[in-house]
């Protein structure tokens, strides 16, 4: 079974790579574009269905709703997730110690990290948004309600009513 | 009379020619025609059903109640305006429309007549379900229409009785779009003299105003979907977008699903609406600002707050005007100072507003720097503001403008990424973030995954007082409900337990897990009405502790149940029996430990996706009888007789007795040829601490060969407890030499857990055993292999406290009950000893 399943598997990866060779345009809404591979591309579950959907994969795929910077650093994540391969225990761990580097380098820049979220949110690249959306909440976990909102510059908003019925449900804040 | 105006007018307006199809089977032309024309499709077509075929429904619903096909014909005369005004000259435009408000002002369902006229952009490009399809190409502001319609279409077609009201609502709501449609179309002039004015002079007379103005406000786009599927779209729009979502959405909440609990909140409760309200007027004004011109912003705000003076809600725009001098530029501050000083004195004791004033709001945008000189009053509040955090020095301000980025954009993740963020925190942290803001409160509100463990409450909690925590917990709770619900507690009551179960578990319901401590006195029956009510087509996850589960017939089928875990149960073979072949025709995966009911395991031929079980600790259990025809990965423990309907599917074996090697070496060859990954435990046959084998350090001759085969399949071994007795070295060396694709060795001189307490003799075997490694075994592995041993921890086995031995006993019962009951278990035991 190992090399009948080692078999299929690289048979899957030769289609891929094949696959992979395309070259699919990206333009960012200030009309920036990106040439990517198809493999990289299809990180993002947007764009596979529209290129599987024999979408115009010539012409490239608008992307009105992210930015040039945003969009480089969400094809960063894309590439290499989408051309290495993750077999292997080491090739694992590359890509698992690129996330690593990768989000500790958003983590610095919190807009970013919000710019990138939603981008990758917009985009369905599932691994890169489960990777940022921890990293907020990381963020918050641990901290006191005071530190978040100074941490964050959160408004208080709630109404006496909210806090009655959050006292109720909560004893820890 | 007034009918046949509103006809009249309708008519007038509606001044295009006819729609071009009229009989069903033109219908199909219709859909090629531009939206507007769709539109007058409908008007049309409603009369024309109504004349042609008298349809009893259609025809009561809009001639009886005669205010119900007014809003029809109305409804048809939106389009119209745009083509009014593109064919009258200018002057022409302002007496037509002046004489329109004039005229529907005096009506009494002119609240329904204006949405319809503000709604004037095109219609949605579809009615039907199957047509619906189409609509998501459209654009945003088209859907939300297609919303409105459908709207009203669900209550023509069906006769939904949804109150007036609420409809009301509905409405108003989809005139939002409308308003920014209207400003690009019209000229400025149009717009602010005639149509701003009597807009704002019609409504301030109403009733219903502050809804409508609510929707006015919020004038950008709808949400791009209103269906979940759609939904992911809407994260592409900006916070401010999702905000409007927001508020949208839980109207719609309201609406289509009746949500009590949504309805109390925004209109039973009435100052709670009024915070939702207000809530979306917030972001709406920047957008106002944005999008408008400064002239017409101006107009707009004058007549904004004209309004609200005169309203109950002063205090909302006094507050608003307040923190919009402090955000608009100075020349603006001037035009509303007269405003302020006005609305200011009316009132000072209702809601803190400022509280809901997103931050943009409250600070100057750009003119940061030229805000200090021209307007001290607006420094003083932000100063005060910023001691108001704590940060009140001078330097600190610093701080606060270079922390500004950060904070600003805190706000402008969607409503469902804070959600999803929301659900990644433990329980604790998510509920201390909740108390954060309004948005983080309603994220945690609908926090779909709700692990209510003891440690999620101690130590800071007793139990008892967690029960009532809990209790609020899942009575506030809003949303769309738990997908994942874990109980995990000790102490608590059953009837707390019944009402949880009840208040917690929704047709969302995906996993549930109910895992309790074994008690003295009763024990806890689990509600199977839980599983028969809404969840059946949900739950995927079902996992029980320490209860009895006692399913009946009824039950019925649990249709996507994948994975059923029952522990410490009490459950009888025949009750199991009928509940698999009975509700769990799905189930891919079932796992039983310590159900000492349990004689006889029958596993019906029904269950076709079974694919893995696992029975572990149930003591009395003698035979499995499997007629699951996949089932392909098999772990038990105990002398078990096992009878398998297709033994050949097995690949994947796991057992645990003291003859299993004896077994495994006998047996299983034959029984299970297709076996690709084995895992034998044996007390018996090896063990560290009685050492039956010789050891190899102390017996100096040379090692056996053993006849050489080759394995070339063998990828991965793993031995736990590896000792220094020779045979098995012999083996290792063995294995090392003939099985040619191995990748992965690893030697266990321990339990398989580092840093656990162990005897004495255990320990200085694992050392031995070490030292057998390195002297007999290291040299023979390849580069290749990932070779593992794991020793004995230098700090953890070195020394051996007194009261190791008790220790390691108390632990030993830990490692038997499984990881997921803790500590509280060894408490309950020994309370059980003590009684008897």
């Amino acid at each position: 079974m190992a090399t009948g399943s080692g078999a299929a598997a690289a048979a899957a990866d030769a289609e891929e790579k094949e696959s992979g060779s395309r070259m699919i345009t990206l333009t960012s809404n200030e009309g920036k574009a990106f040439v990517v591979t198809e493999a990289s591309a299809r990180q993002s579950a947007t764009i596979r269905s529209m290129v599987d959907d024999g979408g115009c994969v010539d012409k490239g795929f608008p992307l009105p709703n992210v930015d040039s910077k945003t969009l480089a650093r969400v094809i960063q994540y894309c590439d290499e997730h989408g051309n290495k391969e993750a077999h292997t225990v080491d090739e694992r761990a590359a890509l698992a110690k690129f996330d690593k580097d990768f989000i500790a380098e958003l983590d610095a820049d919190k807009a970013f990290l919000y710019d990138v979220t939603m981008a990758a949110n917009y985009l369905h690249i599932q691994g890169l948004f489960a990777l940022t959306t921890q990293c907020i909440a990381d963020t918050i976990k641990g901290k006191t309600p005071e530190e978040i909102r100074t941490a964050f510059g959160i408004e208080y908003d709630l109404t006496a009513q909210d806090e009655e019925e959050i006292k109720e449900e909560d004893t820890h804040a | 009379m007034f009918r046949r105006v509103t006809l009249l007018w309708t008519n007038l307006l509606n001044r295009s020619p006819a729609p071009a199809s009229r009989s069903p089977m033109q219908h199909s032309n219709t859909c090629n025609c531009s939206s507007l024309q769709t539109t007058r499709f409908f008007f049309w077509n409603a009369l024309e059903m109504r004349d042609n075929f008298g349809i009893s429904i259609c025809f009561d619903k809009r001639c009886i109640v005669d205010w119900n096909r007014e809003e029809v014909i109305t409804l048809a005369s939106l389009n119209s305006l745009t083509i009014l005004q593109s064919s009258l000259f200018e002057a022409t435009f302002f007496t037509v429309l002046k004489c329109f408000f004039a005229f529907f002002t005096k009506r009494m369902r002119v609240t329904l007549l204006w949405t319809n006229l503000l709604n004037r952009s095109a219609a949605p490009a579809s009615r039907s379900l199957l047509q619906h399809s189409n609509t998501c190409n459209c654009s945003s502001l088209q859907i939300t229409e297609f919303f409105f319609w459908n709207a009203l279409e669900m209550r023509d077609n069906f006769g939904i009785a949804i109150c007036f009201d609420k409809r009301e609502v509905v409405i108003s709501l989809a005139s939002l779009s409308s308003f920014t449609i209207l400003h690009s179309s019209l000229s400025d002039t149009t717009f602010l003299t005639v149509f701003l004015e009597c807009f704002f002079a019609f409504f301030t007379s109403r009733m219903r105003v502050t809804l409508f103005w609510t929707n006015l406000l919020n004038t950008s786009p709808a949400p791009a979907s209103r269906s979940p599927m759609q939904h992911s779209n809407t994260c592409n729009c900006s916070s401010l977008q999702i905000t409007g979502f927001f508020f949208w959405n839980a109207l719609e909440m309201r609406d289509n699903f009746g949500i009590w609990i949504c309805f109390d909140k925004r209109c039973i409760v009435d100052s709670r609406r009024e915070v939702v309200i207000s809530l979306a007027l917030l972001n709406s004004f920047t957008i106002l600002q944005s999008s408008l011109s400064e002239a017409t912003f101006t107009v707009f705000l004058k007549c904004f707050f004209a309004f609200f003076t005169k309203r109950i809600y002063t205090r909302v725009g006094s507050k608003l005007l307040q923190n919009l001098c402090l955000s608009l530029s100075p020349s603006w501050t001037q035009t509303m100072k007269a405003q302020t000083r006005r609305v200011v004195l009316a009132s000072d004791s209702l809601l803190p507003l400022s509280r809901l004033l997103p931050r943009r709001l409250r600070r100057p945008p750009i003119s940061r720097a030229a805000a200090p000189a021209s307007s001290p009053q607006a420094v003083g509040s932000i100063a005060s503001m910023n001691t108001r955090k704590g940060s009140g020095s001078p330097s600190s301000q610093q701080d606060g403008d270079d922390s500004q980025a950060v904070k600003a954009t805190i706000p402008d993740l969607p409503e469902d990424i804070w959600c999803h963020v929301h659900s990644l925190m433990p329980l604790r942290d998510a509920a201390r973030a909740a108390c954060l803001s309004r948005a983080f409160l309603h994220s945690w509100r609908c926090r779909p995954n709700l692990t209510l463990t003891r440690e999620a409450f101690l130590p800071e909690v007793h139990i008892v007082n967690a029960s009532d925590i809990i209790d609020g917990i899942l009575r506030n709770r809003s949303g769309s409900g738990v997908k994942i619900l874990k109980l995990q507690l000790e102490g608590i009551s059953f009837l707390c337990l019944d009402r949880w179960l009840k208040l917690a578990v929704t047709p969302t319901t995906e996993e549930l897990i109910v895992m309790l401590c074994t008690s003295i006195t009763a024990e806890y029956n689990f509600p199977c009405s839980v599983l028969s009510s809404g969840i059946r087509s949900s739950i995927r996850y079902l996992k029980l502790g320490c209860c009895a589960f006692r399913p009946t017939a009824e039950l019925g089928t649990l249709r996507n149940l994948t994975s059923l875990s029952l522990h410490f149960v009490h459950v009888t073979e025949d009750e199991l029996e009928c509940f698999l072949s009975n509700s769990t025709i799905a189930l891919e995966q079932l796992n039983l430990s310590n159900c000492e009911e349990i004689i006889c395991l029958k596993i019906p031929c029904v269950l076709q996706k079974l694919s893995c079980l696992v029975v572990a600790g149930c003591c009395r259990l003698r035979v499995i009888e499997s007629n699951a025809p996949n089932l392909s990965s098999l772990s038990f423990s105990g002398n078990v007789k096992l009878s398998l309907g297709d033994p050949l599917q097995v690949k994947r074996l796991s057992m645990i007795h003291s003859k299993v090697v004896c077994y495994a070496r006998a047996e299983l060859p034959s029984v299970m040829p297709n076996l690709e990954r084995l895992a034998i435990y044996s007390n018996d046959e090896v063990s560290q601490e009685h050492m039956k084998h010789k050891s190899v350090l102390r017996d100096s001759s040379p090692l056996r060969q053993i006849p050489e085969h080759h394995h070339c399949y063998l990828k991965s071994v793993k031995m736990i407890g590896f000792s220094s007795a020779k045979n098995l070295i012999e083996l290792t060396c063995y294995i090392l030499k003939n099985a040619v694709s191995l990748e992965c060795l690893t030697l266990d001189t321990l339990y398989g857990v580092r840093c656990f307490p162990m005897g004495k003799s255990v320990v200085r075997e694992a050392h031995r055993a070490v030292r057998a490694v390195t002297t007999y075994i290291q040299d023979k592995v390849p580069d290749t292999i990932k070779f593992t041993v794991v020793e004995p921890c230098s700090r953890c086995h070195n020394t051996e406290a007194g009261g190791g031995r008790r220790r390691r006993r108390a632990l030993d019962k830990q490692l038997w009950l499984g990881n997921s009951l803790d500590g509280t278990q060894h408490r309950a035991q020994s309370i059980k000893h003590r009684w008897a």
